[in-house]
């Protein structure tokens, strides 16, 4: 078993990259986070690689090659941006766009061409369950959430034909992780959230369906978005953006300044 | 209770005398739109990617911008134009292509993306100030793609991307911008061929791009959900009204 991870040096990708490896897969990552990178098992082939840069994700696909097909691909390399829409600085809105959209389909297109997807194997996209309730306060991240999902969705059907690729979107709530955290209202705040490796959990275990949903709370609140969108939505508004412009402003203004941490999509 | 989407700043609105900005304005539906806002007496700045000699003769007579949406710096210049009484922007650029993703290159995916998502993300950040001035309207020109298609799988991710910003506009404005995310189904406008589809019997069905730009001057206005699919069946019903009335 083969296993690609983007930006599984942490949080997610990082519970997924273990997972595999515990169940004695080969597994490649790809990152921005060099030091995260030097920090897996020796076992794991690695490539540093800044997902927001067009040079970079170049170079990685050269780097994958070589490489014979996986068996899963998990493209999980997200960042976020949160904020009043008009505040948040244009520079990291294209990065978010540039990273979690652009570089996503990039990647894809190339695995394909290149034939990097093993007959029957998976290629996941990692989502958000933004794109069942939507995000304001992370206008732009949604946006390429939805992007990303629909990317996903219309890349199933001839997929699966063609080879046997089962094509799917994982859509996880806030996650125990640093970037989920660093973009929420309430950052010390960890009830509620769930744990990383559960949601690797359940992108190990489900090989078929479209969209993985992993907890409880999630599944409640996908339904609620499909359900009553409108609810929805204002309840977003309630306990996300307004509390999020309620909070103490510093932490809110170091997102338009921090230096480019890599960060692992919620 | 104030439930997304109906919106408060409601109200009759008579389009003659008001500012509009269209993008996308030089062919196709942005065309069509200025046209009838033009003969509606609006006042308009319009924008397109190509030099203003290269419009068609008729094109009305309205402040004509050139600026691609690559250009990061023109959007500036574009603002300055823009009327400080703006009280509607519709944003119709947009560009794809009709292929399976194993056509795709990078350099192209980053091309749409840019005109179809970062142009527009570029533009709704600087019309904050003056349309919340104004409490005015944002609408975005998506597309009925946005669902998802097989066929064009990078423009229906960017459509549906615009789709998933105008509904986190929509609520984070509430109040103060009225955001919109209007998808046209398919329309006479040559995009479709130049995207690189086949003629067939759909392109001779395709909706004409005027009803179509009628269909968008009056969804801006509405109240309702931010999203409005317009397509044969709003076609059919509008035409249907007007041989009763
Ligand atoms: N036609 C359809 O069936 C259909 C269906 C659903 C949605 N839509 C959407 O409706 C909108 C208008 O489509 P249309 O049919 O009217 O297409 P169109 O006739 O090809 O017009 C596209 C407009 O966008 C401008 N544009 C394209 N690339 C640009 C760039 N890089 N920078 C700046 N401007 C650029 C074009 O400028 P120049 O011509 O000057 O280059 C033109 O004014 C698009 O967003 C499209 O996605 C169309």
């Amino acid at each position: 078993m083969r296993v690609l991870v983007t930006g599984g040096a942490n949080g997610l990708g990082r519970a997924l990259v273990e997972k595999a490896l515990a169940a004695g897969a080969s597994v490649f990552v790809v990152d921005v986070d060099a030091r995260g990178l030097q920090q897996l098992p020796s076992q794991v082939t690695r490539v540093v690689a800044d997902l927001g840069s067009e040079v970079d994700v170049a170079h990685a696909l050269a780097c994958l090659a070589d490489e014979p097909a996986f068996d899963l691909v998990l493209l999980n390399a997200g960042i976020s941006a949160t904020g009043r829409f008009e505040e948040v600085s244009l520079e990291r809105m294209e990065r978010v766009v540039a990273v979690n959209l652009i570089a996503s389909m990039q990647l894809a297109a190339g695995l394909i061409k290149a034939q990097k997807l093993a007959r029957s194997g998976r290629l996941v996209f990692v989502s958000s369950l933004s794109h069942y309730v939507g995000y304001p306060g992370a206008s732009s991240y949604a946006a390429t959430k939805d992007g990303i999902t629909v990317f996903a969705k219309s890349l199933r059907r001839p997929l699966w034909k063609q080879n046997g690729v089962c094509v799917q979107i994982v859509a996880p709530g806030p996650m125990d992780t640093a970037h989920a955290s660093e973009h929420s209202p309430r950052p010390n705040h960890r009830v509620g959230r769930i744990a990383p490796q559960v949601v690797a959990e359940a992108i190990w275990r489900s090989r078929r369906r479209f969209a993985i949903v992993p907890g409880r709370r999630a599944i409640l609140g996908a339904l609620l978005g499909r359900l009553f969108p409108r609810t929805a939505g204002w309840l977003m508004r309630r306990i996300l953006f307004e509390k999020m412009l309620a909070a103490p402003s510093n932490t809110l203004i170091p997102l338009q300044v921090q230096p480019q941490k890599p960060h692992r999509s919620p | 209770m104030l439930l997304p989407g109906r919106n408060r700043i409601s109200g009759t609105f008579d389009p003659r005398g008001q500012c509009y900005l269209v993008t996308g304005a030089s062919s196709g539906i942005g065309l069509a739109v200025v046209r009838i806002l033009a003969a509606k007496g609006c006042r308009v700045t319009a924008s397109g990617r190509r030099p203003s000699r290269e419009l068609p003769v008729d094109f009305p007579d309205v402040d004509y911008v050139t600026l691609d949406a690559k250009d990061r710096t023109g959007v500036a210049e574009l603002m300055s134009r823009v009327a400080p009484c703006l009280d509607r922007a519709v944003l119709c650029a947009g560009a794809g292509f009709y292929r399976f993703v194993e056509a795709e290159t990078s350099a192209d995916i980053h091309r749409v993306v840019d005109v179809n998502l970062s142009s527009q993300i570029r533009l709704a950040h600087r019309l904050y100030i003056p349309l919340a001035r104004n409490g005015g309207r944002l609408c975005f020109i998506g597309s009925a793609a946005y669902k998802g298609s097989p066929a064009m799988p990078v423009y229906a991710a960017t459509k549906a991307a615009l789709d998933g910003l105008g509904r986190s506009l929509a609520l984070e404005w509430q109040g103060r911008i009225v955001v919109k995310v209007l998808h046209p189904g398919p329309t006479a406008t040559g995009m479709a061929e130049r995207a690189g589809r086949k003629r067939d019997w759909l392109s001779r069905v395709m909706l004409p791009p005027s009803a179509m730009a009628e269909m968008i001057v009056r969804s801006i206005e509405d109240g309702g959900s931010f999203r409005q699919t317009l397509s044969y069946s709003r076609y059919l019903m509008n035409a249907l009204r007007k041989v009763r009335s």
